[in-house]
């Protein structure tokens, strides 16, 4: 395994430009947002997770960067496993921000806060505070809706799980932005609830896509199947190499896992064919052929041999 | 978004907006009288609280009742809206700053009065015109 492979590169270019464009975009957000920072729940939580939000994004940086790097004898398989773990963190992050929202609602209700949003004086003028919020909160949806849609596509053709939860992350962002808005009108009507209630709907759509990335990064790490980017069912393309494999080698074992956003595969039971190339193999339904990264051969399990010294041997077993 | 946008702006043109969660300035208005709690600071501190009382009650066309409340009892009280408005010495990194709502400091001619108008929590309304005529000259 070395680098990214060449057929991924104008894509994980994208993905990159994205992502810088991500890391100006939400920094612009937060610095308005703490501009207008104010005594609305839903306000400060869309702060705090437009912070978070920038997460997956320098994960997603700093993974695309170690993957390029070439295996040396420190790390002699090379470097796609940090994308595994880039998602897991970038799905923790996910997680954590749909459980922060919701914590927040709960508290919020539970305790009965009433939030305040006194008037500001902007430009010698007195103006309610509720719409210095609502103008920062409708800029902090506009930037993540149009980055979380640009994304998505790039993640799916790069079978990149952390830009697929950035996407998501972006998602969450604009949700919050407009629950936020719906918040601050609600609050305004006198109706002290309709922030917390807001934030809470949206938590239950985060942390819900948080856990399901989270299951999906947890598998990744303990080398379980290849899984869909957006679901936990295994993906189609790994189930074609599986299909293939098992008519190659009939009463093989095939077994499979994903190393970053590559598929190995691994054959047991078989004597080993002479050569094999995973890239000149056409395998009907994996559409990339760059995902399937290995194939390798575990021969039959060989009779044990026997030794003189039987007691030990007896206690071993 | 495009579509919230007219509806924020009809919003904005809404005379009664914002409005309080427990509804103090309709209260007021309706009853003809507010509740202040003055603390005694000094002689120009009294008249710049006096001033804002007076300009509140013009404001509403409601008769101050001024109650004897001062400490904690008086924050308690302003929490629970039992006392619409406190004229008080309250700074805003104090405990309370989260549980009441705390306005600009008053100035009285040049000197501040070291008074800050301190009102109950989500009666953005009620805050609001007390904000404003705190910092009417």
């Amino acid at each position: 395994m070395s680098g990214a492979k060449p057929e991924i590169e104008p894509d994980l270019a994208r993905g990159i430009r994205l992502e810088w464009w991500t890391l100006a975009w939400m920094s612009s957000i937060v610095a308005v947002m703490v501009f207008a920072s104010g005594g609305s729940q839903a306000f400060r939580t869309a702060l705090i997770e437009d912070v978070l939000s920038l997460i997956p994004a320098i994960v997603f940086l700093v993974a695309t960067r170690f993957e390029r790097r070439q295996p040396n004898p420190r790390f002699p398989y090379g470097f796609h496993r940090v994308q595994s773990l880039a998602f897991l963190i970038a799905a923790v992050t996910l997680s954590a921000v749909g459980a922060f929202l919701l914590y927040e609602s709960i508290l919020t209700l539970v305790m009965q806060e009433h939030p305040s949003l006194p008037p500001v004086k902007l430009f010698g003028e007195h103006i309610w505070s509720g719409w210095v919020m609502i103008a920062a909160l409708t800029y902090s949806a506009i930037p993540p809706f149009i980055l979380g849609r640009l994304k998505h596509p790039v993640a799916t053709e790069l079978h990149d799980k952390v830009l697929h939860t950035d996407a998501l992350m972006q998602k969450a962002d604009w949700m919050t932005g407009l629950a936020g808005i719906a918040g601050i009108i609600g609050i305004g009507f006198g109706l002290w609830w309709a922030d917390a209630v807001a934030a809470g709907f949206i938590s239950f759509s985060v942390l819900y896509d948080g856990l399901r990335s989270l299951r999906i990064a947890t598998a990744e790490l303990i080398d379980g199947a290849p899984r869909a980017l957006d679901s936990g069912e295994i993906a189609d393309d790994a189930k074609a190499v599986r299909r293939w494999l098992g008519k190659q080698f009939p009463g093989s074992r095939i077994c499979m896992r994903e190393s970053g956003r590559y598929i190995c595969a691994e054959v047991k039971g078989v004597t080993p064919p002479k050569a094999i190339d995973p890239k000149a193999a056409d395998i009907p339904g994996l559409d990339d052929q760059w995902r399937l990264e290995t194939i390798s051969f575990k021969p039959p399990d060989q009779p044990a041999p026997r030794t003189s010294t039987g007691a030990g041997r007896r206690g071993a077993e | 978004m495009i579509r919230l946008a007219p509806a924020l702006l009809l919003l904005a043109a809404c005379d009664g907006f914002p409005r309080d969660a427990e509804g103090t300035l309709d209260r007021i208005k309706a009853g003809k009288q507010f509740t202040v709690a003055f603390e005694p600071t000094g002689q120009a501190a009294d008249d710049t609280a006096r001033a804002l009382v007076e300009r509140l009650a013009r404001e509403t066309d409601a008769t101050p009742r001024i109650v004897d409340r001062s400490g904690e009892p008086l924050l308690l009280e302003i929490e629970d809206g039992k006392v619409d408005l406190a004229l008080i010495p309250l700074d805003e990194k104090s405990p309370w700053a989260h549980r009441v709502t705390i306005g600009p400091e008053l100035s009285g001619g040049n000197e501040p009065a070291h008074l800050v108008p301190v009102t109950r929590n989500g009666e953005n309304a009620w805050a609001d015109l007390v904000h404003r005529a705190a910092e009417t000259p």
